[in-house]
């Protein structure tokens, strides 16, 4: 652009010239030599504009080159800021993650108490794409040690390995496949301030043991688990399964468990399953005269199915049974032992965060079913739950009791806190 | 004793499976490009890139429900049509989602990698296709209510996340490219 006007000015100035050099008007013109002198200062400006163009030129250039260097750099930075970024929160592979809940609960009536029910770390980290660890440790009560009420607990430590898009297997410390609470528990996805005591006293949740587990899709709706693993101990706790538990510590491994689970997703937010478990031995006897195999049954329904843009109706109901075959388990009543429960509720969406949602349940428990006498457990449960963030929930429900023995009851109001992050 | 014998005698069962798992690898970071070749058509040489800046940040943290330090977006695109790869955490780890993104409307979503050890049927169509033609409202909620996965709550969360995420993106994109409203 400079050089074009630099080409015009001196053409312009020759043309001046030609003109000035005939006629009348050459007496007001300058001289040949001042003419000249004239050219020659022009000569030497245009000599000077060039060279500063020529500067400009190589700048512009220059800056051209150091945009593009910059702009390597700005990508440079922006990976490596992405990667601190992904990888604090997470959301890469290769991560290490953290997570947890708790649970603070009131129970009034006669037990009138405050209780930091559960507070439970998270920690997982993945492999590659195929292989991940994950664990689950809990606190229980706050307090642990010796002789005080609560526990430190590990509830989950195991290696998950995709075999294949549909195929897994995990080996490690591992939930139970069985029941809706005993591996989806966070406060958040339940009603009701304390789980229900069927899954408590019968399944029995929280309830986890070491093993290989197998799990799977056979189609889009249909899933399984294959689960071989250590099993429950009785010995001197009366064939009561939940006391049974032995939670992986230098528990006795005589006996192999055997569990299997199939569920069927019918449409999103509506699931069928059940589990069948084998036990050849609940006391670990390895296969001595005071052996007792159990089996236990058990089959659920879960459904929560948006039914408007903001209200979605759930139902929960559950059935679970043991068979223990053992004579002295026939003398106790526990034998058999069952219980049931069906939950339904309604929850409304508020916003993007608040939700609040209603339940009732009845449940039905009796871990002494096998005889003739009545030693049921019947308990209904109403309240609410308001969730001010997905991942918080506050819980209010009332329990009303009617057990075969009435000492036991207590009707009361329960309160709660929870969140899960 | 019998216990242990009989746990060896399942891993050995499952030992040409756990080989067959192992050859799976490759196949399995493959996928995201073949995600985004099979929404385009074909998949162009580099990404594009979205830079979170002014007010973005505030509404991705709103729509992700959390504070976050997000820089810039990844995308692929066609025209109007863009693909946005996204990971979001379910219970504990990250599930790897695939959202193709047409006209403000999600025309497919696929999750690419689920790496948590419940709900895996959040992977299948019957789920997956709740999403379809989806749009985002001003509110910044999804035009329709998705159904979860019974035992994975946390991860169909997730997903409505990301869904929202991808649906804000495209339209911060088209905004840019001055190919939209302001919404």
């Amino acid at each position: 652009m400079t050089r074009k006007l630099l080409k015009t000015t001196a053409s312009a100035l020759a043309i001046t010239f030609a003109f000035s050099a005939t006629g009348a008007l050459a007496q007001d013109m300058p001289s040949k030599e001042e003419m000249w002198k004239m050219i020659q200062q022009q000569q030497e400006q245009i000599k000077k504009l060039e060279a500063i163009v020529g500067v400009t030129t190589q700048k512009v250039e220059e800056t051209a080159v150091k945009v593009a260097e910059t702009e390597k750099k700005v990508e440079a930075t922006g990976a490596a800021l992405d990667n601190v970024a992904v990888t604090a929160s997470a959301g890469s592979s290769n991560a290490t993650t953290i997570g947890g809940y708790a649970e603070l609960h009131y129970n009034g009536g006669d037990a009138d108490q405050i209780d930091l029910h559960r507070f439970v770390l998270f920690l997982g980290h993945e492999f590659n794409d195929n292989i991940r660890f994950f664990s689950e440790l809990e606190v229980e009560h706050s307090i642990a040690g010796e002789g005080q009420v609560g526990e430190v607990e590990l509830e989950q430590a195991y290696v998950e390995m995709d075999l294949n898009e549909n195929t897994r297997v995990s080996v490690g410390q591992i939930l139970i496949p069985v029941g809706i609470l005993n591996e989806t528990h966070e406060p958040p996805t339940f009603y009701g301030v304390e789980r229900n005591n069927v899954e408590k006293n019968i399944v029995p949740a929280t309830w986890w043991e070491a093993g290989v587990k197998l799990s799977g899709n056979l189609t889009e709706s249909f899933s399984y688990d294959l689960m071989m693993h250590s099993g429950l101990d009785t010995t001197g706790k009366d064939y009561k399964i939940r006391s049974g538990r032995q939670k992986v510590g230098k528990a006795p491994w005589k006996n192999t468990a055997f569990t299997a689970r199939a569920s069927w997703q019918a449409m999103p937010g509506v699931e069928f399953a059940g589990t069948f478990q084998y036990q050849d031995d609940i006391t670990q006897s390895g296969g001595l005269d005071q052996s007792a195999s159990a089996t236990l049954f058990e089959a659920h329904a879960n459904v929560e199915r948006a039914v408007s843009d903001n209200g979605t109706f759930g139902l929960r109901a559950l059935f679970a049974q043991w068979n223990v075959n053992a004579d002295q388990a026939d003398l106790l009543g526990r034998d058999t032992q069952r219980g049931w429960y069906i939950e339904p509720s309604y929850k409304i969406t508020l916003d993007d965060q608040n939700a609040v949602g209603f339940f009732a349940r009845y449940s039905v428990w009796d871990n002494e079913a096998g005889d003739s006498i009545d030693s049921a457990y019947k308990q209904t449960n109403f309240g609410v739950n308001y969730w001010p963030h997905k991942n918080v929930v506050l819980k209010m429900d009332y329990q009303i009791d009617s057990f075969a023995s009435e000492s036991k009851e207590d009707n009361r109001l329960n309160l709660g806190v929870g969140l899960y992050f | 004793m019998r216990g242990i014998t009989g746990l060896l005698y399942f891993l050995i069962l499952l030992t040409p499976s756990l080989w067959a798992g192992a050859a799976v690898t490759e196949e399995t970071y493959l996928k995201t490009d073949d995600y985004i070749t099979a929404a385009l058509g074909q998949k162009p040489e580099k990404p594009g890139i979205l830079w979170v800046t002014g007010d973005m940040r505030l509404t991705v943290e709103k729509i992700l429900d959390r504070k976050t330090f997000p820089l810039r977006y990844r995308y692929w695109r066609n025209g109007n049509r863009t693909v946005w790869i996204l990971n979001e955490i379910g219970k504990v780890l990250p599930i790897t989602t695939g959202i193709t993104v047409e006209n403000e409307k999600i025309i497919d979503l696929t999750v690419l990698t689920y790496r948590e050890s419940h709900g895996s049927e959040i992977r299948f169509p019957a789920y997956s296709n709740q999403f379809n033609d989806v749009t985002l409202k001003d509110n910044l909620r999804l035009s329709k209510p998705i159904n979860g996965i019974s035992g994975a709550t946390l991860s169909t969360n997730a997903m409505k996340k990301v869904s929202r995420l991808a649906l804000y993106l495209h339209h911060k994109l088209m905004e840019e490219n001055g190919s939209t409203t302001a919404k």
